[in-house]
């Protein structure tokens, strides 16, 4: 259940930052999170992994979709051969990693204050 | 403690993470700021558009004097309704920011000299090179003049004022791919960058020059040999200005005292060549009366040849105000449009090969090069420092440049002390004497309803000089060889000329009523390839760099061409038919006549005796006459390649070495120097033919089995990004043609007009409206291009005219 709750802060808050805020402000709300709301360091990383995962490739999908596919191959290319339906996917993992790594971190803080 | 070490680390490679990230080129690398990049709502997905765009947009512009609307057809051209011509041009700089931003942000670093700013040391000798060419002061001087003319003034500041109204309406999130991936933001657009784009132009239609080559084969060969190998006139050339058409009018003289011959300057130029626009540059224009068409109306068509790059050089746009109704395409960060039609006219252009760039050696009179001398009396030059900033270094780079009397002096060589090169070029020169300017004879173009306006508009425009090709509704055809030229004393300009006497200045240029022009011939139509402008017997001394096998093919098809329909206009411009490969062909089989051959040599000679000259795609034969051609030109002219000297040298033309061929078998430069042999025609095209069948083998080994896979056309992206490009394109033609494919260089804009009660109109070009890689109509037009096949251009006279389909409608209010 509280990873549940801290999934859906972390998805929520992150998505709502996104539109006026820079690209990586979803670190910080996963840190932050991760900080208030997780048991676990596990758990807080899984949770601003799994969040920003699900939230970046989410949005890659929707946006490749609507495109029929055409950037992503040209930008897959120009980065070294990724094919472009693996894209939402690149992006989503490395969103997730610094999302995981944010929630992590979070969760060593509050450990680091006790 | 260990709790707060680990969570320490942590934070640091949090920190660390991002940081990295979030840097363009971190630790020296070449990666763009990959978190901002994949970031969904930052970085690239921002551009994967919708197959559909959004319908309809309501924009508030400041400056508008009143409301317009722009509608959008299937292809994403623009048809733009206002209600006056400054709103027009306003909403034209906007409408094509929107769609090809960072296309004009290259082209103006490109031509003023910026390019390092955002790409670092990989481009600062090519900014070098631009500002010693002057390319901003020459700008600056066009733009001065246009400040003195009101109306077109007011044009040029409202398409500024579009474009930055487009700029002001993003935030970075917004900003076009290229700017991401390069890690900049938009400039203001300013009315200099426009006059930047003209001198983009400029440059690359009328910077060809081959003085400094010429000089140093010149001095090698002696004159004799040197008059033999480079005749100036193909007598097989077909001018554009036909020989009925009579210069009854009194030339006036040069002016100048010139020196033809560079007796005086005695020595070899070892500069480095400046880099000048690809030989493969040239365009096709021509208009047919109605007697020849099956209607009964004029045609006109105009397929401009150039270095062909996504995004697109040209833009499609229809503009529409009270006054004016006019489809064309423009160039992204010029108003107007520059090849185009309204109901009454049709115009368009191609490339005038005079040449207006001279080369003057320097005598300076000091080894700081601060005094050189004129006539006898020394003359100090005006120091311009141009500071070159460089993206990764922290303080500019400065280059002092030094202008003389002539011009900027581009190189100046360190090994020689007392002797440079100062260039005198057309492009610098503020234009005089004209009530209007470039931008204002496209406006008048645009409103142009008869021979009168067309004559009219054309005398504002002085350079790059084109060849105006027009028709009109009433049933004239015509074609001005326009621009400004300098009149030149017999000879003058082909080589080095001294710079320390001023009577080797240009003083006079051809009055404009007495340019090459012709109206209505007895031949039922005009034409131009960029080949000669007249025959020899027009009165003015003119050299440069024509066409000599284009414009023969053009006026032979057109001679035998009656009852002519636009079908018939799309089916020339395709052609593929090479004068070249006719000539050479038999002169090549005669020499090769009873020499005993391997089974695949005798082969490769049925291949080319079945040969029809054309380079269509599917066409075998032309890739082994290719390598025949190149490997008995190599051999023939060994003495100019591979040069121990490394000296510049001129080559002599291809129209010239098959005229050699043929004429003057046992002429000794057909003797190869290495060998102790005295070689002939023969010899030669024996060897180069067993050569030949070599590397044709080679090629069909390769994959390239036929013409279309061995000229495989690149539409490359401006960055030169494979990704962004469409390469290997499987299409007929050769540079020799009509269709003049040749890798990365042809035809940018295919039109064909039909005046009449209706105009009906055909176009297409090989890329797409958006300049935007994500965009569907990013490339969407090439393969129709490759093809042949051409677009119905959808001409309206108003907004509620229907269209196939309209994508979107932008309303614009002030």
């Amino acid at each position: 259940m509280r990873f549940l709750i801290l999934l859906a802060v972390i998805i929520g808050l992150s998505f709502i930052a996104q539109f006026f805020t820079p690209w990586w402000t979803f670190a910080i709300v996963a840190f932050v999170s991760g900080a208030l709301l997780s048991e676990k360091a596990f758990q807080a990383f899984a949770a601003g992994f799994l969040g920003i995962f699900l939230l970046w490739s989410a949005q890659a999908w929707w946006l490749t979709i609507g495109n029929e596919g055409i950037l992503a191959a040209k930008m897959g290319e120009l980065l070294g051969g990724v094919p472009g339906a693996a894209m939402p996917w690149v992006t989503g993992l490395l969103g997730g990693l610094l999302g995981g790594l944010g929630g992590w971190t979070g969760n060593q803080a509050m450990k680091a204050i006790d | 403690m260990i709790q707060r070490i680990k969570f320490f680390l942590l934070a640091l490679v949090l920190l660390g993470a991002i940081w990295a990230l979030n840097k363009h080129h971190p630790f020296g690398s070449s990666l763009p700021r990959l978190g901002f990049l994949l970031s969904p709502s930052h970085g690239f997905w921002k551009q994967a558009e919708r197959q559909t765009p959004q319908t309809a947009k309501s924009i508030r512009l400041p400056k508008l004097k009143s409301g317009a609307e722009v509608l959008f057809d299937e292809r994403l051209t623009p048809h733009v309704f206002a209600n006056n011509q400054k709103d027009a041009a306003y909403v034209q700089g906007y409408v094509t920011a929107s769609l090809r931003l960072w296309q004009m942000d290259l082209a103006t670093r490109a031509a003023s000299g910026r390019l390092s700013e955002i790409l670092g040391e990989q481009t600062l000798e090519y900014d070098r090179i631009q500002r010693r060419k002057g390319m901003v002061t020459a700008a600056e001087n066009e733009l001065s003049a246009m400040k003195e003319n009101p109306e077109e003034w007011a044009v040029m500041e409202a398409y500024a004022d579009g474009v930055n109204a487009y700029i002001q309406s993003l935030t970075p999130v917004d900003y076009p791919l290229e700017f991401k991936l390069l890690n900049y933001s938009p400039e203001p657009w300013t009315p200099l960058k426009s006059a930047l784009m003209s001198k983009r132009m400029a440059e690359t239609l009328c910077s060809r020059n081959s003085d400094i080559p010429a000089t140093n084969t010149l001095r090698v060969l002696g004159r004799e040999s040197y008059d033999f190998l480079f005749p100036e006139y193909n007598p097989k050339q077909s001018p554009i200005i036909p020989e009925s058409v009579p210069f009854d009018f009194q030339p006036i003289a040069p002016g100048t005292s010139a020196q033809p011959e560079p007796a005086m300057i005695g020595q070899l130029w070892r500069q480095p060549m400046m880099p000048t626009p690809p030989p493969f540059l040239g365009s096709n224009n021509w208009a047919v009366s109605g007697a020849k068409t099956a209607s009964g109306n004029p045609i006109l068509c105009n397929d401009p040849h150039l270095d062909l790059s996504l995004p697109s050089i040209w833009f499609e746009i229809q503009i529409h105000t009270p006054e004016v109704n006019a489809y064309g395409v423009s160039l992204p960060g010029l108003p107007g449009i520059i090849i185009g039609f309204n109901k009454d006219i049709a115009w368009g252009v191609t490339n005038v090969g005079h040449d207006v760039l001279d080369w003057y050696a320097i005598k300076w009179l000091d080894e700081q090069k601060s005094r050189y001398l004129l006539d006898d009396q020394p003359q100090k030059v005006t120091e311009v420092i141009e500071e070159i900033r460089v993206a990764g270094r922290k303080n500019p780079v400065l280059d002092t440049v030094k202008y003389t009397v002539w011009g900027p002096v581009v190189y100046d060589e360190p090994s020689s002390p007392y002797y440079d090169l100062a260039m005198r070029w057309l492009a610098h020169d503020k234009p005089t004497g004209n009530a209007f300017h470039q931008v204002g004879t496209f406006l008048r173009l645009m409103k142009a309803r008869n021979y009168d306006d067309y004559s009219e508009a054309l005398n504002g425009f002085d350079t790059p000089a084109q060849n105006f090709v027009f028709a009109s509704r009433e049933g004239d055809i015509a074609l001005k060889v326009n621009g400004k030229l300098p009149v030149r004393q017999p000879g003058q300009g082909r080589f080095v000329q001294d710079g320390s006497f001023s009577g080797n200045l240009w003083r006079q240029f051809i009055p404009r009523d007495q340019i090459p022009q012709v109206r209505n011939p007895e031949r039922g139509f005009v034409s131009s390839a960029n080949q000669h402008s007249t025959s020899p017997a027009y009165p003015y001394y003119y050299l440069g760099d024509f066409d000599d096998y284009r414009g023969r093919v053009l006026n032979r098809l057109l001679e035998g061409m009656n009852r002519i329909e636009a079908k018939d206009m799309m089916a020339l411009q395709f052609n593929s038919y090479s004068i070249l490969a006719e000539e050479s062909m038999p002169v090549f089989l005669g020499l090769l006549e009873g020499v005993s051959m391997s089974a695949a040599e005798k082969e490769g000679l049925q291949l080319l005796r079945a040969w029809d000259f054309n380079y269509k795609k599917t066409d075998k034969a032309p890739l082994l006459h290719r390598a025949l051609l190149d490997s008995a030109y190599a051999l023939t002219f060994d003495e100019f390649f591979d040069r121990p000297d490394s000296l510049a040298m001129l080559t002599p033309e291809l129209w010239r070495f098959i005229d050699l061929l043929a004429n003057h078998p046992d002429h000794a430069i057909f003797d190869l120097e290495q060998t102790p042999e005295k070689e002939n025609a023969a010899a030669i095209a024996q060897k180069a033919y067993k050569a030949a069948v070599k590397a044709w083998y080679a090629d069909l080994k390769s994959g390239k089995t036929d013409w279309g896979k061995f000229n495989g056309a690149d539409i490359s992206h401006l960055l030169r990004l494979p990704a962004f490009s469409r390469l290997d394109l499987y299409t007929d033609g050769h540079n020799n043609s009509l269709n003049a494919i040749r890798q990365g260089h042809g035809p940018s804009w295919r039109m064909i007009v039909e005046l009449g009660p209706t105009v009906k109109a055909y176009g297409v070009y090989p890329g797409g409206q958006s300049g935007n890689p994500g965009s569907p109509f990013y490339d969407n037009m090439v393969n129709q291009w490759a093809e042949g096949k051409y677009n119905v251009l959808n001409f309206m006279s108003s907004p509620s005219d229907k269209l196939p389909k309209l994508l979107s409608t932008w309303k614009f209010k002030s």
